[in-house]
């Protein structure tokens, strides 16, 4: 393993011993990187606060001990974003952003999960954009990114597109009413059109009423589950 | 062998305290080694009669061994002003500044956003009760600046705010002895908003 040198997202911290943190990052050509942050609390330690989490930053990482795990040598702030840390509920938006990143990290594009992760947090700072249709949005972005978009322009067991009544978790799309069975969930036309906006590439997301996005949000959350057996580096409150 | 056994496992007892890390409990342990039989009885007892009798204060939940700890109890203490803090130590740290005079309020949990914990971590109900007899006219929070303090401090706002108390949050900003040249984007925006006239 050499050094790298690479524009980062931190999504998550947990705290060493002192002032040294483990931090998770998203990185544009690595996906998913873990490296030890030594003193990264510390006002005038050589990190200072550059390694805050939701703002872009540069690091360089050196090859640490144990598999797969680096050592931030250097830390600088590229673009901040003031205005989610001034919202409270910014702030939860980017906090679950950020950990469904950290959780499916591994999967898929590293270059593309950091785009849309970029892109979300920003979205998450601009005041116009209500929180809950950019994290729904996020969510199902992430769902096609790990690889595993649900279908939603025909059925997912017999291949037709009429008459979608319901969602299959597994393998994940909408199913017809001669196929929908015992555990797949209704959906409604406008819950499978509010579906197609959140989750497919246009701007239709942005007209998503804010308890639609939270139920499409919390929807997406237990499919990603249902797919990966991930879950969120919850703490208990 | 024994006798690195009972050496090795202090070291794993005191490195696994908040802020020592394996070094530093190699010190202390070399230290404690050293001390004379009765000075070690002494700080081995006191780590259990400390354990055994503290509680959280039944104000302010500031760590104490009375019903009331020191400082709600101080009858010179300025009873118009609430301090939040995160936990008990950051509220000794800023009693060892001798620049504050009024009381305190430890929270019992922080909004941890990239945990996806949120609200449902504080109970601000007894902060509030404190509030109800508005002898308190401000509360000020004095939370970090990461995350997890921030998004406590807007939660704790928005639970103050209608109760019409004055609610402040201490300046944030560039360390002293820092160049503003190195400061980062949002550590200059803090200080900026913090200003104040000269
Ligand atoms: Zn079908
Ligand atoms: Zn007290």
């Amino acid at each position: 393993m050499t050094w790298i040198d690479t524009a980062a997202i931190n999504v998550g911290q947990r705290h060493l011993s002192g002032a040294d943190r483990l931090v998770t990052l998203i990185t544009p050509a690595h996906g998913r990187m873990r490296a030890v942050a030594r003193g990264v609390c510390l006002p005038r330690g050589p990190l200072g606060g550059a390694l805050e989490p939701f703002g872009v930053c540069r690091v360089v990482l050196a090859p640490g001990r144990g598999d797969g795990l680096y050592r931030v040598e250097a830390a600088d702030r590229v673009r901040d974003l003031p205005a989610l840390r001034a919202d409270l509920p910014s702030m939860l938006g980017a906090g679950l952003v950020c950990a469904w990143a950290g959780a499916l990290g591994r999967e898929g594009d590293g270059r593309v999960l950091y785009r849309l992760l970029h892109h979300t947090l920003v979205g998450l700072a601009r005041p116009a954009d209500a929180v809950a249709p950019v994290v729904a949005r996020f969510l199902w972005r992430l769902t096609l990114v790990a690889g595993v978009a649900p279908e939603l322009g025909c059925c997912v067991a017999c291949r037709t597109p009429g008459d979608l009544t319901g969602f299959r978790m597994l393998p994940g799309g909408m199913v017809c009413a001669l196929c929908r069975a015992d555990g797949d969930l209704a959906m409604p036309p406008r819950g499978h059109a509010a579906l197609c906006a959140a989750a497919l590439e246009d701007g239709a997301w942005r007209s998503l009423a804010p308890d639609s996005a939270r139920r499409l949000a919390a929807l997406a959350q237990g499919y990603l589950r249902r797919h990966f057996g991930a879950d969120l580096p919850r703490r208990a409150p | 062998m024994k006798r690195k056994g009972v050496y090795e496992s202090l070291i794993g007892e005191l490195a696994r305290l908040p802020g020592v890390g394996r070094k530093n409990a190699q010190r202390l342990a070399f230290a404690i080694m050293r001390l004379d039989p009765e000075r070690a009885r002494r700080l081995g007892q006191s780590i259990i009669d400390a354990r055994a009798s503290v509680r959280p204060c039944a104000r302010c939940n500031n760590a104490t061994d009375q019903e009331l700890c020191e400082i709600c109890a101080n009858p010179r203490r300025d009873t118009t002003r609430i301090m939040v803090v995160e936990d008990p130590g950051t509220l000794h740290q800023i009693e060892h500044t001798r620049t504050y005079r009024g009381l305190y309020h430890v929270l019992t949990g922080v909004l941890s956003p990239l945990e996806v914990v949120g609200p449902e971590a504080v109970d601000p109900g007894p902060l509030k009760a404190r509030l109800a007899d508005g002898e308190v006219r401000e509360v000020i929070l004095a939370t970090s600046p990461t995350v997890e303090g921030e998004a406590t401090a807007l939660f704790v706002t928005r639970e103050l705010k209608p109760l019409g108390v004055a609610v402040s949050r201490i300046a944030y900003g560039v360390p002293v002895g820092m160049d503003l040249e190195f400061a980062d984007e949002v550590s200059l925006i803090k200080a900026i908003e913090g200003r104040h006239a000269v």
